[in-house]
């Protein structure tokens, strides 16, 4: 499915990364991957445990670098992390010692915004996200959903184009997850972003994205990119409309052979251990 | 070369005595103290050959031994009831720490108040040395029990001396073992400063009564001594807690 | 979306460990209470002789006097004097160090298990070694109590800064932060409470090796008027020096433990 290139605010062109372990022969994570996100899309990557998912958000935010290919943001390679990438990641990653406002205000602060200034600003994307009141306490008197909202609003600060994350949500419960999935909408639309979503939940990826692009099991490459033809905003109805589960089927599909085989290959891997 | 940490510590530790030696030997620095490693071994040899030196050493064991098992006895009790009855613990704990924090020397005028200068004195700051590195650890290994095995146990109606065998004891065992190793040090610490100060016997007293005549090659055979006694007692302590059964 | 207050279910749980908390702390003070009353009408009542255990009471008075005589004063201020530069020290040292055994990995897991080892070891014996050293001089007791607390310094800033998540990080990389501010800005405050847990051990051990090398050395301080006191068979005032000492511990202990924790409550 080839789109043009000249759209395309983030181009991940020909990726491949390889992980080396000790005594053992190195692991082919990804294989020349391929993906194009165009400006303003909400595009979501999905694909079995072990994929190379979590590999290839490492190299688009600059994390990591990738042994061949490039990561290409508004025309430009990238080199380490871009000023135009956001990320969220997946584990815990607020900071404790800091407030909610001091958390959010903190890229602020290494920008040189002055302090007036930055809580003005921490306000506003603490409210962006649904925590207004919250500025003055602590992380750890927070619930973990609100915490990764503190992630998100904190990484929103600087308002790149691009928000990257990583299975943001991967630790909530199932109706926090899809709340915040709307927030995450709103926010998008608000803010005019494009977003680039890594995630192993079928139903988060089609009730949130434009496209949906599925990961084979190692080596990761992008097996197929599924447009995802439904109204915005997609509510309840939209959940329990044929078409959605129409999309969740196709995606399934293809994602069980690959999930398949990651059993097998995982299994195969204990057996061989003893 | 020096690519694992047990080549770099080997080589560190040879550095420092190499160190130690070619002073000793071209006598730069402080030459009284940098005794030669050839004098310090003469002088453990003329020590371990002497017979004074066995009755002092005699003392020193048999206060600490003494003291040392009496607290191992009380501070576990002390600690698992403590640790059992979690608000006598809470409620005590502050206090206890208190204690346990102060230099235990400074308990020793109040000793001698009560048992005047003799054998029974260093028992006793024996035991204060070493009863609450036993009982804080004992104490600490309780909190760190799982309350579920603890319920499931008395759900079935378990006798108070089963639920200490059975129950507390074995997950205690660890904490216990650190505790008393913690506690022997300790327990020998305080008897040989209490040695030091006001002793007319023992290890305490003989390195004292070295440093007294400037022989301070047979001071340092001495403290060599009183290492290898805390490091074999360590490694005894190890050995006896992994056999004991409960 | 709304923004309620977060789990409903921590807001009773909170109320009972605040009135648990208080409970514990007033049957503690009632214990202690207790025993102190016990021992002082054991005296009074005759059952003990009051010079061989002194009354608090007696405890009391003494320390009344060595007050006013200056006598505990002063020895409290050159004690706590030397404590503050051995305290001092061990910190530029065990900081320094501790940083070091963590920068470099190789050189941290070799000496990390040799430094427990000297830390469980008997390591007040080697006090002859600094009074050959350094003659009776102060400078035997600082070096002595240097060496003691760094080491608990040392061991807690190493793991302190090793213990960092590795997400904190990548946040400060993904924000394209330099080594340096990543350092200063996320590792350090995220290290903190764990390091200070060290020096509050450093601290403890300070204490622990001064005031006992003060009192075998007679050299000055709170340890060396114990040992005066003790010689002179001043008994209610060596005991009130000893309840003395034992509250400078237990203030220390406190006031370290407070600092700790209101670093920690933000967590």
């Amino acid at each position: 499915m080839t789109q043009k290139k000249a759209n395309a605010v983030l181009s991940v062109e020909q990726v491949s990364k390889s992980f080396y372990v000790e005594d053992e022969p190195p692991i082919l994570a990804l294989s020349e991957t391929d993906l194009e996100v165009q400006k303003g899309e909400f595009v979501a990557v999905i694909g079995p445990s072990g994929c190379g998912k979590s590999t290839l958000f490492n190299i688009i935010g600059g994390l990591i670098p990738s042994d061949t290919g490039q990561i290409v943001v508004e025309g430009k390679k990238t080199n380490g992390p871009d000023k135009q990438i956001g990320m969220v990641f997946q584990e815990e990653s607020t900071f404790a010692w800091r407030t909610v406002e001091e958390n959010i205000a903190f890229p602020l602060e290494l920008a040189g915004v002055p302090k007036q200034d930055r809580i003005k600003q921490a306000a506003h994307f603490a409210d962006l996200v649904g925590l207004s009141g919250f500025e003055k306490r602590y992380p750890a008197e927070l619930s973990g959903g609100m915490r990764q909202r503190v992630a998100l609003a904190r990484t929103l600060a600087l308002e790149p184009q691009i928000l990257l994350m990583d299975e943001p949500f991967a630790a909530l419960d199932e109706q926090t997850r899809m709340l915040l999935g709307e927030k995450i909408t709103e926010i998008r639309e608000a803010l005019d972003q494009t977003v680039l979503l890594i995630t192993h939940n079928i139903t988060e990826a089609v009730q949130l994205s434009d496209r949906v692009a599925i990961m084979s099991f190692r080596p990761g490459v992008i097996k197929r990119i599924l447009d995802i033809d439904l109204p915005r905003p997609r509510g309840p109805e939209t959940i329990s409309s044929d078409k959605f589960g129409h999309y969740v089927g196709e995606i399934w599909a293809d994602l069980r052979e690959e999930a398949a085989r990651g059993l097998r290959e995982s299994e195969k891997a204990l057996a061989d251990d003893h | 070369m020096l690519n694992t940490p047990t080549r770099v510590r080997a080589f560190a530790l040879f550095a420092i005595w190499l160190i130690w030696e070619v002073n000793a030997q071209i006598a730069w620095l402080v030459p009284e103290v940098f005794t030669p490693t050839s004098k310090i071994l003469v002088g453990l040899v003329e020590i371990s050959t002497s017979k004074v030196f066995y009755e002092h050493l005699f003392f020193t064991i048999l206060s600490t031994g003494v003291g040392f098992l009496i607290a191992v006895v009380a501070g576990t009790i002390i600690g698992i009831a403590l640790g059992a009855f979690k608000i006598f613990g809470r409620a005590l704990n502050p206090y206890i720490a208190a204690f346990a924090s102060s230099p235990k020397i400074i308990f020793l005028p109040v000793v001698m108040s009560f048992a005047g200068w003799g054998t029974e004195t260093k028992i006793t700051m024996a035991f204060i040395g070493a009863i609450f590195p036993i009982l804080l650890s004992a104490y600490a290994g309780m909190l760190t029990i799982n309350q579920v095995h603890i319920r499931v146990a008395k759900s079935f109606n378990i006798k108070w001396y089963d639920l200490v065998r059975k129950v507390y004891l074995p997950s205690l065992r660890h904490p216990l073992l650190v505790g008393f190793r913690l506690g022997f040090g300790a327990s020998l610490v305080s008897v040989v400063l209490t040695e030091a100060k006001f002793g007319e016997s023992g290890l305490g007293f003989l390195a004292m009564q070295y440093y007294g005549l400037y022989a301070i090659g047979k001071m340092f055979s001495v403290l060599v001594i009183l290492f290898a006694l805390a490091i074999i007692a360590n490694f005894l302590l190890d050995r006896f807690a992994t056999r004991v059964p409960h | 979306m709304t923004t309620k207050a977060p789990n409903p279910a921590t807001a009773p749980s909170k109320m009972l460990k605040y009135w648990h908390r208080h409970m514990s702390t007033l049957l503690g003070l009632g214990i202690f209470a207790a025993l102190l009353a016990l021992w002082e009408t054991s005296i009074s009542l005759g059952w003990i002789s009051k010079f061989v255990l002194t009354p608090p009471s007696g405890i009391v008075k003494a320390l009344i006097k060595l007050t006013q005589n200056g006598e505990l004063t002063g020895a409290l201020f050159t004690t706590l004097s030397i404590l503050a530069a051995s305290l001092g020290l061990a910190m530029v040292i065990g900081i320094s160090i501790g940083y070091l055994l963590y920068r470099n990995q190789l050189w941290g897991k070799a000496f990390e298990p040799l430094l427990g080892a000297i830390f469980a070891s008997p390591l007040p014996l080697m006090f002859p070694i600094f009074l050959v050293l350094f003659g009776r001089t102060f400078y035997a007791i600082i070096f002595l109590a240097t060496i003691y607390g760094s080491i608990p310094i040392i061991m807690n800033t190493r793991e302190a800064l090793l213990s960092v998540r590795r997400t904190l990080i990548w946040v400060g990389r993904s924000f394209r932060l330099s080594e340096t501010q990543i350092f200063w800005k996320i590792i350090v405050p995220a290290a903190a409470p764990l390091m200070f847990s060290g020096i509050r051990m450093g601290l403890i051990y300070a204490l622990l090796g001064v005031v006992a090398f003060e009192f075998l050395t007679d050299l000055g301080g709170l340890g060396r008027l114990l040992s005066e006191l003790n010689y002179k068979f001043k008994i209610p005032e060596s005991f009130a020096l000893t309840a003395a000492t034992v509250m400078l511990s237990g203030l220390v202990l406190f006031i370290t433990g407070w600092i700790e924790r209101s670093i920690s409550n933000s967590r």
